[in-house]
């Protein structure tokens, strides 16, 4: 920490207003946006998960390297385009995203790079509670779906089951299972992540049923007993057509996306995020204190960072370890 | 009625001494001012046109000229015109055709900038509602004039001190608006107008929100600084007792037009027509006519050693002098004997102010009279 | 009505009895002939797709390719959005470094010693209670974020929107030309307004301070139209007859003498921005906004409680400040010299604050002097919903089952056309051929956007809430007119729904009414309630106390007096209640969407995360063919009886 950090961001105040009288006065590229060299600016996705991701790197990055890290709220697509605009410099937790590589990715704008796997795997799938199948044994498959479709109706789906979608913004290919599948539900929009999980609870809190699309990993897997449907296992392709899909989700190995030209510079930034690589393990313990116990991301953040120093470790760059 | 207005204002024709000539002066509200200028339509009555061409004609062949130092006062009734009539003078309304003429120099081919000199040098108005800023000082409201001339602060602080002190509201300067009565308000009104030297005065019914008492004030004070300053003052007004105190000449304007210009004795004397008749019908004479109005040459066998009077003496004021001796009031001029005036010249006057009295307004047969 | 007078009407021999000429009976027939309609078409005629050169969203989403591959090739963007985006993006972030500069004592000192001159203590008190709450909740660089971002927002506002006032203000043709853009923006979701913005101008700070621009600055253009308009006539000749320019006159008369309606608009103005400020967080513009985001990506209710706070505050001090700034009369103020210094001593005070903060270790706020009450609200709300959840949820059942399903079905199963023509119908039997028109072409929009049926499933919530808010809100309003504390008390709570991010609300709603329209519905009332009621109770406290008095001297009851003096005399204030209250409902269809309301509102929702602009914008510009409809019909239902 400088000792003087008034005038030192007074003089860095000033250098952003120079850099911003130099580039008006030509051809303006987004990219060329007012950019602290000393602040990493991170997408922080809806979930909690990624934001259990987020909070360690924003903790060992301000904490042990110096920089301050700022996390960027936004959905997964628009991040995408945030680096292709250069307003963010790394998505930390990437599911598959093929389409968008190609647009932005090397073959397409050559804005933003693959950042290789960050250690987590990600499934998304159609979840009910475990007390369901208790009650009626084997609702957890397509068979059982089918025989059982009415126990799902609500207001909502009138007299269809309900299969209670998620967030907007995530990755789905729900229609082309019911469809392939001849499932007779009618998928009801949550809207938004919060809401979906606020229906779930309570469901699950009145033992009611209820069929949904989730992930893993999730926090709410600890607070809740929940069943993973099951279909025939993903093959490559089998979602080719998104109207028509025979199989389940893939298994996702999460990976980091980064903005071209902050790869491409590097630093111990760059460094320790790209050394960054943990388990579905850490990120639930990480993810359950701030869910589940309500600690601010920061505090979270610092816990596992005291708890788990052979683990972090070796991802700060050799130049910067005390 | 137009031929008689006519009549009267060629009494008077356009000479270059006249400080404002207005000619032919039109002024049409609503889209299509062509659909009545110079077409059929142009002589029809308001109602008429009203309804053949959605256009309202607020001013209608206007004609006339003021005088230099002459107070020219405009009478009519609410929505007559003549509040249009006047800002048509300085195109606060813009004429649909026409001319004003003022110092030889015809206002309406004035270009903006022109315009603007004129209304920052030459006239200045004061308005019914004060049309006062209540946000800024009183010295500041009365020194607007000279502040958009570009005039510096001291020295149009300096002048409006002096208008302010001539309109007696010394002490006020820093007051708002807001802080006076209606009656101080229209001082600062006419301080404001005074304040840029106007060489023509444009009053609209300045003082008809006033309480009759502060009216009265306000009247003397008008004509008071009008004599002193000898300007030139074109007055609004719908209230016949003011137009006949402070009016050199009167017209009278009804429809958007002219009935009759003249002196208050012309009007009250030998009116125009029915409706001027009915207008002037509760003056009482004797307090407008003067002798000269009523003077002849004597008869041979009057005796010519009655009490002298000069011509511009009202009836009323000779009477005493008739009362106390039989011989008629000889006018004169100087040494000159204009006429005399006897008593039966005088009590026909008198007969006729309570014939009139007496009969409500039986001379005009348009009036409806609610007595018996 | 009493017998003797009932067979009057069959007296009339010529021309059709009067009920068969009163409005609302023929506006019951057109919707009988709808019904009819629906009974014998049901499920045919839907509306037809357009061929696919003329589809819309298919265009929309080629501009989203194209913009994305040329952003920073084509001098569109090189010498044009970039300039803005760049200089926005970079004063937002300027502005935060100075605030950051300051410090929250400095930061403090300066705000409470505005409010205290421009709005006396009381006021000050209030902000001073702000500052403290964005402290103590632990949010305090994200409460500077977010001003920072309000700031330059409504900076950008006032500089575009007083000078388009002025104009608009001083000449019609401009003001006939802008009023229709207004109107639009005015009516087009914040939502959807992000999408575009982020397109052409980039995530984060940059779409989010023009977005927040466009959203709040058709108010400040407003209200400097009718100022300029509403100067005195008088003041405004005077001057012109004393040979002003038309520069002089706007200097030194038009806008001094606008300056009070002028701050109105710049309170509106600052308003709205705080309210898209919160909503601009989903495209990374940060701030409190983020925090009531990331806190209901936690279900946690009490975070983002504490985070609405924090903006209800923010809101009400900015309000009480700029209204204060607004009302002080001409003769305060005094010489500037003094002023100069007040200034001059303030900032010398909050640099002094900040210095000593740096000094004392405590420049950014401790962690240690926060308090939250996250986990008693919590509390609260859990036991709210386990006391009213099963009340809640058959309220909600039944209004889905008998309400709102039936409507729809009736509005997206009819043939597309008898829907359009019963549009129209309405708008010639409530206005006249203008309305009637305007009517049939804005559903004709939504169709031709291809969004008919989502529009007609947005339609039928709308109708509902409106009509929910609609009778709550005369209720009320009625109960706050008559009653003074009850009035009193309701001010702050109302103030406080107005202000609140809707967001916040959204959780407790799924609690109380299950995923789907209804919490949508909950939502979307308590959103449009405080207008609705505020303006039936200041229509009903208009009444003139000598109609009152007549009555009441002739042996009227209370409820009588209620029901044939006060709710026709403030009747006109009623229909306008009606027609805000409709708007404000639709401007919660988005909103609604994160709680499962689907339709118009998460296509929008869902093209801004999906990055399908095609989707996201027409779904918006349907709800502005909805608006404009609705708008339409009450209005003119408004003037007709007005």
């Amino acid at each position: 920490m400088s000792t003087t950090p008034g005038a030192g961001r007074a003089a860095k105040a000033a250098a952003l207003l120079m850099a911003l009288l130099m580039t008006t006065s030509c051809a303006v590229r987004t990219t060329s946006i007012l950019r602290d060299p000393d602040t990493v600016r991170i997408a922080l996705n809806a979930w909690v998960g990624y934001e259990a991701s987020a909070a360690v790197v924003q903790y060992l990055l301000e904490e042990e390297l110096g920089y301050q890290a700022q996390l960027v709220q936004l959905d997964e697509q628009p991040s995408w385009q945030a680096l292709d605009q250069g307003a963010i410099d790394v998505i930390l937790e990437n599911w598959g995203h093929q389409d968008l590589m190609d647009t932005y990715g090397p073959g397409g704008n050559g804005t933003v790079v693959d950042g290789g796997p960050n250690g987590n795997t990600g499934h998304i799938g159609w979840y009910m509670p475990a007390y369901l199948v208790e009650e009626y044994p084997g609702v957890n498959t397509v068979e059982g779906l089918k025989e059982h479709a009415d126990l799902f109706r609500t207001p909502e789906s009138g007299d269809q089951g309900e299969f209670l979608s998620g967030a907007p913004g995530f990755v789905t290919q729900d229609q082309g299972m019911i469809d392939h599948f001849g499932l007779d539900f009618q998928i009801v929009y949550a809207g938004s992540e919060a809401a979906q999980i606020t229906e779930v609870r309570n469901r699950y809190a009145d033992g009611e049923p209820v069929l949904f699309y989730f992930y893993e990993p999730q926090w709410l897997f600890e607070e809740l007993d929940l069943v993973r449907v099951e279909f025939p296992e993903y093959t490559e392709g089998c979602d080719a057509d998104l109207e028509d899909v025979g199989c389940d989700y893939p298994r996702y190995d999460l990976n980091k996306i980064y903005r071209e030209d902050f790869a491409e510079e590097g630093g111990p930034a760059y460094e320790l995020v790209d050394a960054w690589e943990w388990t579905n393990a850490d990120q639930n313990a990480v993810a359950r204190l701030i869910a589940d116990e309500g600690l601010d991301r920061d505090e979270a953040a610092a816990r596992w960072v005291a708890d788990n120093p052979d683990v972090w470790r070796p991802w700060i760059p050799e130049t910067d370890r005390a | 009625m137009t031929s008689q207005a006519t009549e009267t204002t060629e009494r008077h024709p356009s000479n270059g001494d006249a400080k404002i000539a207005v000619r032919h002066l039109w002024k049409i509200f609503g889209g299509n001012a062509d659909s009545v200028l110079g077409t059929e339509n142009q002589s029809m009555d308001r109602d008429a046109i009203r309804e053949r061409t959605g256009c309202t004609v607020a001013v209608r062949d206007v004609s006339f000229d003021v005088a230099p130092g002459e107070v020219f006062v405009v009478m009519g009734l609410s929505g007559s015109g003549k509040s249009t009539l006047v800002r048509c003078l300085t195109r606060l309304i813009e004429p649909t055709s026409g001319k004003v003429v003022l110092d030889g120099a015809d206002i309406g081919q004035a270009d903006p900038q022109e315009l603007r000199e004129l209304r920052r040098h030459k006239i200045a108005m004061v308005f019914q509602h004060f049309g006062l800023l209540p946000n800024r000082k009183i010295i500041d409201n009365v020194a607007y004039g000279l502040e958009v001339r570009g005039m510096s602060r001291a020295d149009r602080y300096a002048r409006a001190r002096e208008m302010i002190d001539m309109v007696g509201l010394s002490g006020s300067e820093n007051s708002r608006p807001g802080q006076l009565s209606g009656g101080m308000q229209q001082r600062v009104g006419l301080a404001r107008a005074l304040a840029v030297r106007p060489e023509v005065l444009l009053f609209d019914e300045p003082f008809s929100a006033l309480d009759p008492l502060i009216r009265r004030d306000m009247q003397n004070e008008v004509c008071r600084l009008q004599r002193e300053l000898d300007v030139t003052a074109v007055f609004i007004t719908h209230d016949l007792s003011e137009a006949l105190k402070l009016g050199d000449r009167i017209a009278i304007m009804r429809d958007g037009e002219l009935i009759q210009v003249g002196t208050p004795e012309e009007l009250v004397g030998r009116p125009a027509d029915d409706y001027v008749r009915d207008f002037v019908s509760d003056v009482s004479r004797t307090d407008v006519l003067t002798v000269s109005w009523l003077m002849r040459a004597p008869a041979g066998d009057e005796p010519l050693d009655g009490p002298v009077t000069a011509p511009t003496t009202v009836v009323r004021d000779v009477v005493p002098q008739l009362a106390r001796g039989t011989a008629p009031v000889r006018v004169v001029d100087g040494d000159r004997l204009l006429g005399v005036v006897g008593r039966t010249d005088v009590l026909r006057v008198i007969a006729e102010d309570q014939s009139e009295g007496d009969s409500g307004s039986a001379a005009s047969g348009a009036g409806a009279s609610t007595e018996g | 009505m009493s017998t003797a007078f009932g067979a009057a009407p069959t007296i009339r021999a010529d021309g059709p009895p009067t009920w068969l000429t009163s409005r609302w009976t023929q506006a019951l027939l057109v919707l009988a002939a709808l019904l009819a309609g629906f009974a014998v078409l049901r499920g045919e005629h839907a509306f037809p797709a357009l061929p696919e050169p003329f589809q819309i969203g298919p265009f929309f989403d080629r501009v989203y390719d194209w913009v994305v591959a040329n952003r920073n090739t084509s001098p569109l963007f090189l010498y044009g959005f970039n300039y803005l985006s760049v200089g926005l993006g970079s004063a937002v972030i300027l502005v935060n470094q100075v605030l950051t500069l300051l410090t929250w004592p400095g930061v403090t000192v300066l705000g409470t010693f505005t409010a205290w001159r421009v709005a006396g203590p009381r006021t000050a008190a209030l902000v001073l209670a702000a500052f403290a709450v964005f402290g103590l909740t632990g949010l305090w660089s994200e409460a500077m974020t977010t001003l920072a971002l309000i700031i330059t927002s409504v900076l950008l506002a006032l500089l575009i929107g007083i000078p388009l006032g002025i104009l608009a203000g001083r000449n019609e043709g401009f003001d006939a030309a802008i009023r229709p853009v207004l109107n639009f923006l005015q009516i087009m979701p914040a939502f959807a307004y992000l999408m575009p913005m982020l397109l052409l101008f980039g995530i984060g700070n940059p779409a989010a301070a023009v977005a927040t621009t466009v959203y709040a600055f058709p108010p400040a253009v407003r209200i400097t139209a009718l100022a300029i308009r509403n100067v005195d006539k008088g003041a405004v000749e005077a001057t012109t007859s004393l040979g002003s320019t038309s520069w002089q006159l706007l200097t030194k008369v038009q806008l001094p003498l606008a300056r009070r309606t002028i701050m109105l608009g710049v309170n509106q103005t600052i308003m709205l921005a705080v309210s898209m400020v919160v909503i601009a967080s989903v495209i990374g513009a940060g701030g409190l906004g983020d925090a009531i985001y990331q806190a209901l990506n936690k279900v946690n209710v009490g975070q983002a409680f504490e985070a609405g706070l924090a903006i209800v505050l923010m809101a009400i001090a900015l309000d009480r400040v700029t209204a204060a700034a607004g009302n002080r009369e001409y003769a305060s103020g005094g010489s500037p010299v003094p002023r100069l210094a007040m200034t001059a001593a303030a900032v010398l005070a909050a640099v002094a604050a900040s210095v000593l903060a740096r000094l004392a270790g405590v420049a950014d706020w401790p962690r240690e002097w926060t308090l939250s009450a996250a986990g008693p609200i919590n509390a609260f709300n859990d036991a709210v919903q386990d006391l009213f959840g099963d009340a809640t949820a058959a309220v909600g059942e039944f209004l889905l089952g008998w309400v709102l399903d039936p409507l729809r079905t009736l509005l997206t199963d009819s043939p597309w056309w008898l829907v359009l023509l019963a549009a129209a119908a309405l708008g010639l039997v409530l206005g006249g051929w203008r309305t009637a028109l305007v009517a049939g072409l804005s559903l004709l929009g939504t169709g031709l956007l291809g969004v008919w049926g989502l529009s007609m499933d947005t339609l039928s919530q709308v109708l509902v809430a409106a009509l929910v808010t609609v009778a709550l809100g005369v209720v009320v309003g009625v109960l706050a007119a008559r009653g003074d504390t009850f009035s009193r008390i309701l001010r702050p709570i109302l103030d406080a729904m107005q202000t609140l991010p809707p967001f916040v609300y959204l959780i407790p709603a799924v609690a109380l009414f299950g995923i789907g329209r209804v919490p949508a519905l909950a939502a979307a009332v308590v959103f449009a309630l405080p207008p609705v009621i505020r303006l039936v109770e200041d229509g009903i406290r208009g009444v003139p106390p000598e109609s009152v008095e007549a009555t009441t001297s002739l042996g009227s009851t209370s409820w009588q007096l209620l029901t044939k003096v006060r709710l026709p005399l403030a009747r006109s204030s009623i229909l306008l209640a009606v027609n805000q209250g409709i708007m404000m409902v639709l401007a919660m269809v988005v909103i609604g969407a994160l709680v499962g309301a689907g339709a118009l509102g998460y296509g929008v929702v869902f093209g801004l995360a999906q990055n399908q602009l095609g989707l996201g914008l027409t779904s918006g510009l349907a709800i502005v063919c909805l608006g404009v409809l609705l708008d339409r019909l009450t209005q003119s239902a408004a003037r007709r009886t007005g």
